[in-house]
């Protein structure tokens, strides 16, 4: 194989030597630079920039050992391999070369046959490392391109998630900055109503893999529960688009929570998380997960059962990703599910939990483990005014949308088992901007009266079940069955607004197909007091300006005003 | 090193002749000159004593003696530089007498190529 031309840098005291050698190189192609002694040969170095270097060890006034040491300083991080030119044979000195930077020897007599083999091998050699040096500062630089990426993507990410409630104090968590590249994202929004969504997810991947899942879920889960969307609702939506959009192999485990403050109601959806644990006035429940990850399943086949609960002031649920059940301990070992029953059972105080569970999983992962990827969430049920979060900011917009309307909106058959109208119902309503401040009342106006509507008016279920504590869950249990049965049997909507002196005002009206009730007999009797199995008529007549019943009591109108802010 | 009795490498010689083409006769011109000056060195330490300075002169014109081909030269001048290491000089000046012997002789054979 033909050698490319190198120019090689010889240093050598003796003249005869020196002239040898000098031929031999010119001979085999390449172009020679000599030097008499090392202080020769370092200023020759500098000016020249051989590819190759020969050293003689003794010379005058720097030997080679010296120079050697001085060359390879000089050379930096490139590789310029340094032949020392010897007959010394004893195997110390030869040592003593190597020390000194020297690659390898040729001894005297030079023999063109060895130098000529010698000079490629160390060429190949040369070529190697500049090639490693060259893919190194290409990692180097793709390295630094994808943080760059990554922190354009958590930019994009954090603006989408920071509309949110994280910070109400029923939420303590930990997850930390960079989670999203680990796949973790943490996501809590208040519902018009009042209630809150908190969604734990955990995407396969790492990196912005799996950080791009989070964004079109971040925006489902804002953007539907903002709108008063149920929780079953935004699972179904988001496992969709997760379903439709990512790769296969790619999905997000979560669990999500669905809390109502007004009646202390939890709901719990758990989809391929550990196991969550309900802290209830001393009792620990242990919640598996009972469904496919998200993404994994056709909108045919996905389940949203949930866990149904009752809490009193103080229960409290933890969620947390895999890295606290699988936190390794220095000699392999796994935290597991059996040291978190542990913590609780050991721990006396519930608001002390959370702390021991993070204490007690750092301390077992020992000095070495990252802790990044630990992410967990303790959720306690309160009240709502103890929450301690403004009312979500209402963009501002500049137009006044429609001041006189109506629309009538009817759903019949299967459809009230399948479809619950009150977001859309809501969402025109909101096409006025100013009315966007009451939106919290106006969804509880249009649930309270849809879910009379359904409950009582089409399914005929009682609300006096509710009452006991067996009974509530009985109660949600033959809703659900009465709802699947559903064939016929209507509800109707008749929504109108016009404008009044600084504002207007709303007329909604409810009408369904079921056999009404004795309004004249409710409006006799007391209204019940912190019991929530009614009608909910105390709560409308507290927002509502009027509450009307008529016909045999399966028609309501109700009368809502507002002024411009 | 392997020990050789000849005064001249013939085939060291005419390899070195065809590496070295027209500049030949200037090689050997130039390894006669500077061992001469190498010769003078080593008697100088001789005389003066320097153990060191006497084997590592011994040691630069063995490089040259072997690289021309004289390997007679190039062996007392290998053992001029185990004396030196050792810290002997006794012998010393006998080894000096057959380098400057070997030397002349040397200078005699390589005319022919000059």
């Amino acid at each position: 194989m033909e050698q490319e031309p190198l120019k090689i840098l010889i240093a050598e005291d003796n003249d005869t030597d020196r002239m040898i050698l000098q031929r031999i190189i010119f001979r085999l192609g390449h172009t020679v630079v000599s030097a008499r002694d090392g202080l020769e040969a370092t200023e020759l170095y500098e000016r020249e920039k051989p590819q190759i270097v020969l050293l003689d060890v003794l010379m005058p006034r720097m030997d080679g050992l010296v120079a050697a040491r001085r060359l390879k300083e000089m050379a930096g991080e490139d590789l310029v391999p340094i032949i020392f030119l010897t007959s010394l044979s004893d195997a110390e000195s030869l040592a003593k070369c190597l020390d000194a930077g020297g690659d390898d020897f040729l001894s005297k007599p030079y023999n063109p046959v060895v130098l000529k083999a010698k000079i490629q091998a160390f060429n190949r050699m040369r070529l190697m490392h500049r090639t490693l040096l060259h893919q190194r500062d290409q990692i180097s630089l793709h390295h630094e391109h994808m943080l760059r990426e990554q922190q354009v993507a958590k930019t994009v990410f954090d603006n989408i998630a920071h509309l949110g409630c994280l910070q109400a104090r029923n939420i303590r968590y930990f997850l930390s900055p960079m989670a999203v590249f680990n796949g973790d994202v943490l996501l809590a929004a208040l519902k018009p109503s009042g209630g809150m969504h908190v969604l734990l997810g955990d995407f396969t991947g790492h990196g912005l893999p799996a950080a791009i899942g989070a964004m079109p879920l971040a925006e489902i889960f804002y953007g539907m529960t903002g709108k008063g969307f149920s929780m079953t609702d935004v699972l179904r939506e988001i496992n969709q688009k997760l379903k439709k959009n990512l790769p296969p192999g790619f999905f997000c485990c979560a669990a999500m929570l669905d809390l109502n403050f007004s009646r202390r109601e939890l709901e719990v959806w758990m989809g391929g998380m550990p196991a969550s644990f309900l802290w209830r006035g001393g009792e620990l429940s242990v919640l598996p997960s009972n469904h496919l990850p998200l993404g994994v399943l056709e909108a045919k086949a996905f389940k949203t059962n949930t866990y149904k609960f009752e809490l009193s002031e103080g229960d409290r649920i933890f969620l947390w990703s895999d890295g606290i059940v699988e936190a390794r301990s220095p000699d392999g070992e796994l935290f597991g599910e059996e040291r978190l029953r542990q913590v609780f059972e050991e721990t006396n105080h519930p608001s002390l939990l959370f702390d021991e569970v993070h204490q007690r999983v750092i301390r077992f992962m020992g000095e070495s483990e990252r802790s990044d990827d630990l992410s967990m969430v303790e959720v306690t049920m309160m009240p709502e005014d103890a929450l301690g979060i403004e009312a979500d900011q209402i963009s501002g917009s500049a137009i006044k949308g429609p001041e006189s309307w109506e629309f009538t909106y009817k759903i019949e058959g299967k459809t009230l088992g399948e479809f619950n109208p009150v977001p859309l119902i809501l969402h025109n309503i909101l096409e006025m901007p100013p009315v966007r401040a009451y939106s919290g009342q106006i969804y509880t106006v249009l649930t309270e009266l849809y879910s009379n509507a359904l409950e009582h008016g089409v399914l005929g279920l009682s609300s006096a079940q509710k009452q006991t504590p067996g009974g509530f869950l009985e109660y949600y249990q033959e809703r659900e069955r009465r709802l699947k049965e559903i064939t016929c049997g209507w509800i109707q909507f008749r929504i109108r607004h016009r404008p009044e002196a600084g504002g207007g005002v709303l007329l909604i009206r409810v009408e369904d197909s079921g056999p009404g009730f004795d309004y004249h007999a409710f409006a006799r009797s007391a209204p019940v007091e912190d019991s929530y199995s009614g009608r909910g008529i105390p709560l409308l007549c507290g927002i509502c300006r009027r509450l009307e019943y008529f016909g045999c009591g399966n028609m309501v109108e109700a009368e809502f005003a507002w002024i411009k802010a | 090193m392997t020990t050789n009795t000849e005064h001249l490498d013939l085939g060291a010689l005419a390899e070195l002749r065809e590496v070295m083409e027209e500049e030949f006769a200037l090689l050997l011109r130039t390894f006669l000159k500077d061992s001469v000056i190498r010769i003078g060195q080593i008697r100088e330490t001789l005389e003066k004593g320097q153990v060191e300075e006497f084997g590592r002169a011994c040691h630069s014109l063995k490089g040259s003696c072997s690289n021309v081909g004289a390997p007679l030269l190039a062996d007392y001048c290998l053992q001029g530089e185990r004396m030196g290491r050792e810290g002997d000089l006794s012998q010393g000046p006998a080894l000096m007498q057959a380098i400057e012997d070997e030397f002349a002789l040397v200078r005699e054979l390589l005319q022919e190529y000059l």
